[in-house]
Order: C-alpha cells, then sequence, then structure tokens
C-alpha cells in the first residue's frame, strides 16, 4: 500500500465517525443531573395604557353576519334588508316560457341563521315592509314606524332545534304596498319576539348560504297561451341592523365592537428586561369588566388582539395576523377577560422596528351589539400583563 | 494494508442512528476526564503513556517522534478515533444502546533541523461535555401546579492542546517541557416544556467557551536497554468559562504528577506501567454543591508481545488493564473505572506507517450507578514520505 492510501483511510475513518445521533436519556436527580439552574418566573406588569378608540374600518353592510336582538335584553336591534330591483320581465333561465310576466304571485324569503340563542323556544321572526332608501346613516328611531302591524308581511317560527340552518317564509305579493309600477325593489325589516330574550344572527358571507328573494309569476308557454309558474331570484343590494340607543351605554373612550365595528388601541410599556431578553411562555393581557359587557343575550364572540405593524394612529396596520391572539368571551359577564398574547411577545423580542402597540377588536367585526369596554387611566381598575418568563440558564457557579 | 483490515475500517465508518452520549459520570464538575493516549497505549491499559511519544502525556517523549531508532530525523503525525457503547444503571433508570464517536487525539511532531531539539504539537480531550438529559418536575406557576419537562443537552469538549520541545541531553536521557492552551467550546441546549398546553415550549441555546493554561515538563530515563524510567508533572491554572460576552465560572485545575516504569526483559516482550496521580480536590471551591472533587489515582499497566518474522514483525498482541478513580460526585462516594484492554497493529507502507487497533471494557460505579461498555480505537501514526524513515 502506498502512503496515499493510508491517509484516505484515516480521512474516511474520521469522517464517518463524526457522524452521530443524539438521543435524551432520563436524568436521576439530584446525583446524575446537569448543574445549573432553569428559572421561570411570572410577574403582573401594569404598563398597559389605552390609547384610543376607532370606528369605520368595516361597516354593518360590509359583514359577514347580521343581528337581530329581540326585546327583553340589554338593546333591541332589527334587521334591514333592501334587495336588488326586479327586473320587469321574468329572469329565471327558462327559454319555454315568455319572458312578459304576466301576474305577481308571491315571494319567498330566504334566510340562514348562523347563530341563535341557545335554549330559547318559540322564537319567532317579524319580516317587515320597509321603505328602499336605506343608508349607513340610517337609525333605530328612524325605522321604528315601519315595524308595525300594518307593516307586517310574514312570521316565521324558528324551529328550536335550529343551530345554523337555511330557513324561509313566503308572502302574497299583494301584501307589499309599494312594489309594482315604477318601484320594482323591496325593502324588508325583521324583529324578532320570543318569551325569553333572544338573538339570531344572519349570515350572508357567500352566495350560497346568503339572504334571498324569490320571485312566483305566472308567464306563458313560447308555444302558447298557457300559463305556468316559474320563478327568479334576487340577492341583497344593502342590508345593515340598527340598535336601540335606550339600552347603549354613555360612550367612553375605550371600546372595541359594536355595530360601529369600533378597534381599541393599546399602548404596552414593558421592561426590556422581560421583552427583549427573556423566554416567555406565557402573557396574558387581562382586560377587567367596568361593566357587564355588553351583547345579545346568550352571545358570545372573539375578542381579537392583534400586534401593530407600525403606529399611526387609527390607520395603523396590523403587523401580521399570525402574531395574534384571541378569547372568546360571553357577553352579559362581568368576569376579567384574558387573552393569550404569547405569540405577540414572541414578535417584540429582539425586535425594535414594531412598536409596542396591539389593538383590540371583536370578530366577526361590525356584525353583532357586542361591546367591550376598557378601563381608562382614570379608571379603579386597570387593563394589565400577565407575563410568565424563562430567565437565562444560570450555570454553576454563576 | 492487509485485505483483511479493509471492513474493519469500513465498519468502524458506518454511521448508526443510536444515542450519542458521554459517561454518565461526564454530568457532573467539568467533565468526564479524557485521555492523551494513542491507540497502542490505551490496549495497554495506558501503561505506556509516560513513554511514548505518539501518547501526551510526558513531554519529553517527544524526542521520539523526531528520531527514528537509527538515529535519522523524521516528521511524525498520527491521530485516533474513538467509539464507545455504553449502557448504564442509575437509580431505577437503566439505559442502553448509547454510543458516541469522537475524534480525542491528534499529534504531530519531528525534529527541528539543525538542533537536537524535537518537537511534538498535539489536542486531546481534557474533558469531555455530551450528554443529553431529560428531566421531570413540577412547578407553581399562577397559582397552580405545572408539570414540567425539562431537557439539558450539552455537545462539546475540553481540549487541551499542547506544544512540547524535548531534547537529548546525554545518552539514555530525554527531557522536555510543554505549554498547555485549552480551549473548545459545548453547545449547550436548555428547553422546558411545561403539561399546561397554556405555557409554551422554550429552548434556550448557547455557546459555552472555554479557556485556561498549563505547563508541564517530563523526563525519561534508559539506564540499561532492558529498563526505562519516565516521570512528569504538569500544572495547570484555571479554567474559564464563558457564555457569549458573560463570565460563567472558574474552576481551579490540578497538578498532575505521573512516574513510569517500562522493562523488555526479552526481545519481543515489553511490560510497561504508568500511574498518575491528579489533585482534582482544588476544584472544589468553585464547583457548586453538591458536586464534589476528589483527587484521583490512574494507574495502568500492560504487556506488549510480538516476534519476528520474515519481513519485520509480525503483528503484535497487547494486553492490559487500567484502574482510576474519577473526579466528580454529587454523593460522598468517589467513582471508580476499571478497563481490560487488548489491541494489536499493524506496520504499513514498508513502516511509514501504523494501524494500531485497540479494544476496551470498561466497567465503571460509585455515586448510585453502573457503567459499562466497550471502547474501540482506531489509530494511525505515519511518516510522510520523504520526511525520514
Amino acid at each position: 500500500m502506498t502512503p496515499r492510501w493510508g491517509w484516505l483511510v484515516v480521512v474516511a475513518s474520521a469522517a464517518g465517525m463524526a457522524c452521530q445521533d443524539i438521543v435524551s436519556t432520563p436524568g436521576v436527580c439530584p446525583e446524575f443531573c446537569p448543574q445549573g439552574e432553569i428559572r421561570v418566573h411570572d410577574t403582573l406588569l401594569t404598563g398597559v395604557e389605552p390609547i384610543g378608540s376607532y370606528s369605520g374600518y368595516l361597516l354593518p353592510q360590509e359583514a359577514n353576519e347580521t343581528q337581530i336582538v329581540g326585546p327583553g335584553g340589554p338593546v333591541e336591534a332589527r334587521a334591514l334588508l333592501v334587495f336588488v330591483p326586479f327586473s320587469a320581465k321574468y329572469a329565471g333561465g327558462d327559454t319555454t316560457v315568455k319572458d312578459s310576466i304576466l301576474q305577481l304571485d308571491s315571494l319567498r324569503l330566504r334566510l340562514h341563521i348562523v347563530r341563535r340563542t341557545a335554549g330559547v323556544s318559540g322564537m319567532t321572526l317579524a319580516f317587515h315592509e320597509i321603505p328602499i332608501a336605506l343608508d349607513s346613516a340610517t337609525t333605530y328611531g328612524d325605522m321604528t314606524p315601519y315595524f308595525q302591524d300594518s307593516t307586517l308581511l310574514a312570521t316565521l317560527s324558528v324551529p328550536d332545534t335550529l343551530v345554523k340552518d337555511t330557513v324561509a317564509a313566503t308572502f302574497p305579493a299583494t301584501a307589499l304596498r309599494y312594489l309594482g309600477g315604477d318601484s320594482l325593489q323591496v325593502g324588508i325589516g325583521l324583529r324578532i319576539s320570543s318569551p325569553d330574550p333572544a338573538f339570531v344572527s344572519l349570515g350572508s358571507d357567500s352566495v350560497a348560504i346568503a339572504t334571498r328573494l324569490t320571485r312566483f309569476v305566472q308567464v306563458d308557454t313560447s308555444t302558447g297561451g298557457t300559463r305556468v309558474v316559474r320563478s327568479d331570484s334576487w340577492g341583497i343590494r344593502f342590508k345593515t341592523f340598527v340598535a336601540d340607543p335606550g339600552g347603549l351605554p354613555p360612550p367612553t373612550a375605550f371600546v372595541a365592537g359594536a355595530a360601529t365595528g369600533a378597534r381599541a388601541f393599546i399602548k404596552m410599556n414593558l421592561p426590556a428586561s422581560i421583552v427583549d431578553s427573556a423566554l416567555v411562555v406565557r402573557a396574558t393581557l387581562l382586560i377587567p369588566s367596568t361593566r357587564p359587557i355588553l351583547g345579545a343575550p346568550g352571545d358570545t364572540f372573539l375578542l381579537r388582539v392583534l400586534a401593530l405593524g407600525s403606529d399611526f394612529g387609527p390607520k395603523s396596520p396590523v403587523a401580521d395576523t399570525t402574531y395574534s391572539g384571541s378569547a372568546r368571551v360571553v357577553a352579559g359577564s362581568s368576569d376579567t377577560v384574558a387573552v393569550d398574547i404569547t405569540r405577540i411577545l414572541g414578535l417584540w423580542r429582539g425586535n425594535t422596528t414594531v412598536p409596542r402597540s396591539v389593538v383590540v377588536q371583536v370578530e366577526p367585526e361590525a356584525a353583532s351589539i357586542s361591546t367591550i369596554e376598557l378601563p381608562g387611566t382614570g379608571s379603579a381598575t386597570q387593563a394589565a400583563l400577565r407575563v410568565t418568563y424563562g430567565l437565562p440558564f444560570r450555570l454553576p457557579g454563576t | 494494508m492487509r485485505r483483511s483490515l479493509v471492513p474493519v475500517v469500513l465498519g468502524l465508518m458506518v454511521p448508526a442512528a443510536v444515542a450519542a452520549q458521554n459517561s454518565v459520570y461526564g454530568l457532573m464538575g467539568i467533565g468526564f476526564p479524557g485521555e492523551p493516549l494513542s491507540a497502542r497505549a490505551r490496549s495497554l491499559g495506558g501503561g505506556i503513556g509516560a513513554f511514548d511519544p505518539t501518547s501526551a502525556l510526558n513531554p519529553a517523549t517527544a524526542v521520539g517522534l523526531g528520531w527514528t531508532s537509527s538515529g535519522r530525523a523524521r516528521l511524525v503525525v498520527g491521530g485516533v478515533a474513538g467509539t464507545a457503547l455504553r449502557s448504564f444503571t442509575a437509580g431505577d433508570s437503566t439505559v442502553t444502546g448509547l454510543r458516541e464517536t469522537r475524534f480525542p487525539f491528534g499529534i504531530f511532531g519531528g525534529t527541528i533541523p539543525n538542533t537536537r531539539f524535537s518537537f511534538a504539537g498535539s489536542f486531546s480531550t481534557y474533558a469531555e461535555r455530551t450528554y443529553d438529559v431529560t428531566i421531570t418536575g413540577t412547578q407553581v406557576l399562577r397559582g397552580e401546579t405545572v408539570e414540567v419537562t425539562d431537557r439539558i443537552a450539552s455537545d462539546g469538549a475540553i481540549t487541551d492542546f499542547r506544544g512540547a520541545i524535548a531534547f537529548r541531553p546525554g545518552p539514555g536521557v530525554f527531557v522536555g517541557a510543554a505549554f498547555h492552551l485549552l480551549g473548545g467550546s459545548s453547545r449547550l441546549t436548555v428547553a422546558r416544556t411545561f403539561s399546561n398546553p397554556a405555557y409554551a415550549p422554550y429552548a434556550e441555546r448557547s455557546q459555552l467557551v472555554f479557556s485556561g493554561t498549563g505547563v508541564s515538563a517530563g523526563v525519561v530515563l534508559l539506564p540499561t536497554s532492558a529498563i526505562e524510567l519516565a516521570a512528569s508533572a504538569r500544572l495547570d491554572g484555571n479554567l474559564k468559562t464563558t457564555s457569549a460576552t458573560r463570565r460563567a465560572g472558574t474552576v481551579g485545575l490540578p497538578l498532575s504528577l505521573s512516574g513510569g516504569l517500562r522493562l523488555t526483559p526479552a526481545a519481543g516482550i515489553s511490560l510497561s506501567s504508568t500511574a498518575v496521580r491528579h489533585s482534582w480536590s482544588t476544584a472544589q471551591p468553585d464547583l457548586a454543591a453538591p458536586t464534589r472533587a476528589f483527587d484521583t489515582w490512574d494507574i495502568g499497566g500492560g504487556v506488549e508481545l510480538s516476534r519476528p518474522q520474515a519481513r519485520g514483525l509480525a503483528p503484535p498482541i497487547r494486553l492490559g488493564m487500567r484502574y482510576r478513580q474519577l473526579p466528580f460526585s454529587n454523593v460522598a462516594t468517589q467513582p471508580t473505572e476499571t478497563v481490560l484492554s487488548g489491541g494489536t497493529g499493524v506496520s504499513l507502507a514498508g513502516g511509514l506507517a501504523n494501524l494500531d487497533l485497540a479494544v476496551e471494557r470498561f466497567r465503571r460505579s460509585g455515586g448510585g450507578a453502573t457503567e459499562q461498555g466497550w471502547h474501540f480505537s482506531l489509530g494511525m501514526v505515519m511518516t510522510p514520505a520523504g520526511f525520514g524513515r
């Protein structure tokens, strides 16, 4: 063998032997334990400073849900729906019939209920004809005159077993006082009546489950003078819900939620020794209640806290929706709301480019009357941050 | 190289998916003490350590690297790779199938041209700090008791870099001195998980860097052709540990004294023995409770049998036995280690290279644990072509 072969053997042996896997073995303490100390501490930080509350990010007509709250709760709310104008001619797509409408028979309103008060029986939805000239400025008071017996189109009993499903009610076209002639548009208002306080939320976030109004008309067949019944269906042009201001608490500086979709901004004045140096294993934002949390009877909502990417006041963008925390809140509760924001502190660790500020919002946004109030700086109870963190491993001899 | 050795070498090269762990006794103090020995010395129970030019125990032996038996100058390089297979029982816990592979020792040396001096540079493991341990316990957080699982893992070693110089002041006398630079690092991973998923698991990774210095001196006497005597002393300063920019402790290192006797009663028979005393108790003030440091003895001896054959020597048979005390324990009992060893070697490339194999069966006990296993070493020492023969 030449010397070159010898070198090859040594190098190859060393390279091969360098490969290894490590598997952890159980420690037997204190006899056979590594020296050192893992230190995990818990502390309550009070540097949580609400800095403002703003709305207008999402309007009720843009929300995924529309809430109807019956009487007996803290606030009554009603839904207002204005549909796309009907075509003057049949538009159902059946080519075996002529499109001239001979007679309008009836209409069917289909709704998709996505949430409701559990355990309340005898819930009834009442449909009223309302004006079609609505906008985001329409108030509960503006609509009150139209929720009378004279405007009642139909009622619909919500099955007690219904949790999330589609329901429909049919009413004669003659019940609509303003439909016909020049107006081919329908406005319908919805309210709830029930033995106990209750609510329903209507979903409108996709075509398949959106609220639809179907028109049943008589038309001639294309071959002769035989009358047949056909239908065409139309969606919503505008929808919203309005709440009775009489039940709302006086406005405060720091709120999140409500029909206005308000967001509250909070600045965290946290010591760098914890945010930058420690390993945060759990961080909980504690929001004490100044009064029972406003919401529909039996309703819950998600309170979400997101880290801001920049701090520009009301137009501050969020950093990344993955850096967030949330907690489900029960309406009417007076308990302190605890939101886990561990991931947000993970974003802040060693990152000086993002502000130490968060935004608090209710989800789904602008879709319910649910409102949480944050205590202001002068309040007896203050929001706080509870942080559980690990300190650097204490080596023996240090 | 004989074809029969190829499978052995290739076999040692195959990585396996088993645990890499150093001794369970390496969890304490500064780690598990290493041995600056060649594969040949290991197969002889360390008995030849005080005389072996390819080991780094006695700086006077650097003379042997620089000159051949026929008096010609040369340059020598060598190294050892070793794999340990191990199992241990500590308390109620028995762990098997642990493996660790290291390249713990390398040396090069030769003659300083136009002088009577020889030199040697080497690296060896001063203390091994590889372990991976999982511990369970509880902690009260936010008023509730939470079960926690901690993992503390270290991968690395304290390395001894030695620069030695030696010369032969007269017939049968070698003297030498060395400077030791302690270095190396270990990657430390500390992780904790919680039984309550509300608490996020965390892991902290850091790098521990070690530094220190030491000096050593030694002598080898050859009063007759059949008797060799050796002695050396080594004094180390403090071992400093830093993590990132912060100081992470200092440990006083021991004074080490060694002596050896080697007899060659007849051609082809060599008996050798080396004893080393380390004053590890000097580290005690720097160790955190409950770790204790003990002075240690390390005594080994072996016999090497070889017989002439038509071309050179036949592969020798090496047998050895070793007893040593281990320096650290978390209880009052000092652990010990006994080793039975054997090995052989082959001369390659017309004497320009030697390949040595050593197999050791070790058993360690004390402090509430027993540990046993095998250690396989493969060593290569060679003289590059053109640098003497």
